[in-house]
């Protein structure tokens, strides 16, 4: 059987299939074609404006490395006028973010990109080792993330930066559809699939991979030759995500498309009006945005800092875990004041008139 | 990236099982307990009192009284668990002459099946329906033959052979079967329509409907979710009154009450039973659920049921029927979604999302070159 030409130059010899639309591709206009998504995905939304100062969240991971390689390039090829900065939070877990770090060291010498490490034990006063000493395994991923996000507004505000993006793909979106309407959370799943999010007091974030198949990330780092570091956190169990992802990897196999499809029915209907969403408010002891008098990340210091880590944490759907009540007498480490960034306060006086982007 | 805090700041466990603390029923509390229903234990009588009471309250919600003046109502029936239940409760609840109190009473009512005749062992499958209805005596029979949708359409050949070409020529397995799926609904539609019937009940139970919702979501559905509980097409509102109860709660009723199910011994070699296709999968997705975490199939009919479709479009898809989003009202666009080397070009226009890629998305299983669709009557015609 002779070489299959690619589909889209038909010159060079097709050595891909591409899983996201079953064409078959060379390997250079594998990159033309999912380059040139990403930055339609960024152009339709209108994620930015010249002189946007921009952190790419960075872990190390195929996902995050892709955004930087490729956020680069389209910066570069379509003059989108951004200041580039590598944001990584350290949460501290020995073997596993120890060496992507080691990764996300690399990928600043390659890319050229000044990077900031923020560290869990330097904003919070623990590592996430430590505090699975403390709290176990079961309940470790909710320490961790809400311990990241808030970490990662910080890094951003102390890189004076107006925007956050995130190597989420896909895949990813797919599987928080799936996992928000098997746990009935109605909020999330208005939001989960909005390409940038941003409150009154948060720092916008994106997700310009939204539409990048995993499949096709792994792909373009592997023939792109991107140094990353593939292993899972040691300490991620996270039942519900596993159901929802094993559930998809079937449906992908079915039907490759069915990935966008998900996305597309999450982007299609929202929360009805008369289901009540909680009010946004600000924490009292650090500034941070909250449900309650206390930010989320506050409430499981506070824990920690006395020794109670349950505190903050829910028992199945409604009710809180009992525990003692603590002595609140003793001195505890807090989290120091919120700070949006300065420019985020220009950027949005000047958003009266977003540009739109070039190319 | 999946470990980030994408929708989950809090742990992300599946929700435990309850641990049954009583061996008696939780409502009469006296009589020992029969049944396990969703951690609540309770008695045959409590159980069926259930049934009916969820029935009922289904038709109550759905069905005002000011629009019970229509005395013909439609029932569809597959002869499946679901839909032999609902024929027996509505003969029971709604027709029975000692009920004639109640606020809605049906003078007719018409059960209405729709069968595919190219299925070996069609016949016998007919025969055993007709049986079966035959047991309510004030209940009407109607037969449709799934080819239907093609009569009339000035295809060549017969409408049993535009069937075969439909199907044969979609390009997966999942849109083989959403295609089917999606005849029969409009074939049950259209025929309550023809018959005057004002409401359309559907068999479907919490677990059949949460398998429906989340292939609908799959299949890029979403924008229609509601639709799948209640929805209203040609003036005919269709619901399904079992969408409170379990199968199991369902299957102990039918059992108790020696009510003969029919479709459990129907094969269909060509259409279920591969685990290629989404609304297999769907399936047994959910049956895995409700086995080992219960909770999480209802609660996957309770979050569908508080969303609603984003904007206000009035346009129909003219395959399904339903609401669709224009072009411009669909959050991405094509180009920033895939960009593809294929130019697939369909020769009818105005189809909603779900049903264009029904018709386009491929797998690698697909034939490379794949034919043009065929569409039923109501797709070629505006006749609704």
């Amino acid at each position: 059987m002779p070489p299959r030409p690619c589909q889209f130059c038909e010159k060079s010899r097709a050595i891909i299939r591409r899983p996201k639309t079953g064409d078959h591709v060379c390997k250079e206009c594998f990159f033309n074609v999912f380059e040139t998504e990403i930055h339609n995905t960024i152009t339709h939304a209108k994620l930015f404006k010249p002189g946007d100062r921009v952190a790419i969240g960075a872990s190390g991971g195929k996902d995050s490395t892709v955004l930087a390689h490729v956020m680069k390039t389209l910066n570069e090829r379509y003059n989108y006028g951004l200041d580039l900065f590598l944001l990584s939070i350290d949460e501290g877990i020995t073997g596993y973010r120890d060496d992507s770090l080691e990764t996300v060291k690399r990928n600043q010498q390659q890319y050229d990109l000044p990077l900031k490490i923020l560290s869990y034990k330097e904003l919070y006063g623990w590592t996430m080792d430590a505090i699975v000493e403390q709290v176990g395994r079961k309940n470790n991923c909710t320490f961790c993330g809400v311990f990241r996000r808030q970490a990662l507004d910080r890094g951003a505000s102390s890189l004076n930066v107006d925007h956050i993006v995130t190597g989420h793909n896909a895949d990813d979106i797919a599987e928080t559809v799936l996992m928000n309407i098997m746990r009935g959370d109605i909020a999330r799943l208005g939001r989960c699939t909005l390409i940038c999010t941003q409150g009154e007091d948060t720092i916008r974030r994106s997700k310009p991979l939204k539409y990048a198949y995993e499949k096709e990330i792994v792909m373009y780092a592997y023939f792109k030759k991107l140094d990353y570091f593939s292993t899972e956190c040691i300490y991620s169990p996270d039942a519900y995500r596993g159901h929802a992802r094993a559930f998809l990897k079937s449906l992908e196999v079915a039907r490759p498309s069915v990935i966008i499809e998900i996305i597309h029915s999450g982007e299609s209907f929202e929360v009805a009006q008369e289901v009540k969403v909680k009010e946004q408010r600000t924490c009292v002891r650090c500034g941070y945005i909250a449900s309650n008098e206390l930010c989320k990340a506050c409430t499981l210091l506070e824990g920690l800092e006395r020794g109670i880590p349950q505190m903050g944490i829910r028992d199945g759907k409604k009710k809180h875990i009992e525990i003692e009540a603590p002595d609140l007498t003793k001195e505890i480490r807090t989290i120091p004041m919120f700070k949006l960034p300065t420019v985020e306060k220009d950027s949005r006086l000047a958003a009266s008139s977003p540009l739109n982007m070039p190319g | 990236m999946a470990s980030c805090e994408i929708g989950g700041n809090e742990e992300a466990l599946m929700p435990k099982r309850r641990k049954i603390r009583s061996r008696s029923c939780i409502k009469c509390k006296g009589e020992k307990g029969h049944l396990l229903v969703r951690g609540l234990v309770y008695c045959k009588t409590c159980l069926q009192a259930l049934v009916v009471q969820n029935f009922k309250k289904s038709i109550n919600e759905c069905i005002t009284p000011a629009t019970s003046s229509s005395t013909v109502l439609a029932v569809g029936y597959s002869g499946g668990l679901g839909s032999t239940l609902l024929l027996h409760l509505v003969a029971q609840s709604l027709v029975s002459n000692s009920q004639r109190t109640r606020r809605h009473r049906w003078d007719e009512v018409h059960v209405i099946h729709v069968h595919d005749p190219s299925i070996p062992g069609d016949e016998d499958t007919l025969a055993k329906i007709e049986s079966a209805v035959a047991a309510y005596p004030s209940f009407h029979l109607t037969l449709v033959p799934l080819d239907q949708s093609f009569a009339g359409g000035g295809y060549e050949g017969s409408p049993a052979s535009s069937l075969h070409t439909f199907r044969s020529n979609m390009p997966t397995q999942t849109a083989t079967t959403d295609g089917t799926r999606l005849l029969t609904r409009r074939l049950l539609e259209r025929t309550s329509k023809s018959l005057g019937a004002t409401h359309l009940l559907l068999g479907r139970s919490m677990s059949s409907l949460s398998m429906s919702l989340l292939s609908s979501v799959c299949l890029g559905r979403g924008f229609t979710i509601a639709d799948e509980r209640q929805s209203s097409s040609g003036g005919v509102i269709s619901f399904n009154p079992l969408k409170d109860l379990g199968s199991k709660e369902c299957a102990a009723y039918a059992w108790w009450n020696n009510i003969q199910v029919i479709s459990s011994q129907i094969t269909r070699p060509s259409l279920t039973g591969t685990s290629g296709e989404i609304q297999e999968l769907t399936r047994a997705f959910i049956t895995g659920l409700e086995k080992d975490y219960p909770s999480t199939v209802s609660t996957i009919v309770k979050t569908c049921a508080k969303v609603v479709a984003k904007g206000d479009s009035e346009s129909e898809c003219r395959l399904c029927s339903r609401r669709m989003q224009t072009q411009g009202e669909r959050a991405s666009s094509p180009a920033m979604i895939a960009i593809t080397a294929r130019k697939t070009q369909l020769p009818v226009q105005d189809l909603c999302y779900a049903c264009e890629t029904m018709l386009t998305s491929a797998n690698s299983k697909s034939a490379v070159d794949t034919l043009p669709p065929l569409f039923p009557v109501w797709a070629l015609v505006d006749d609704d």
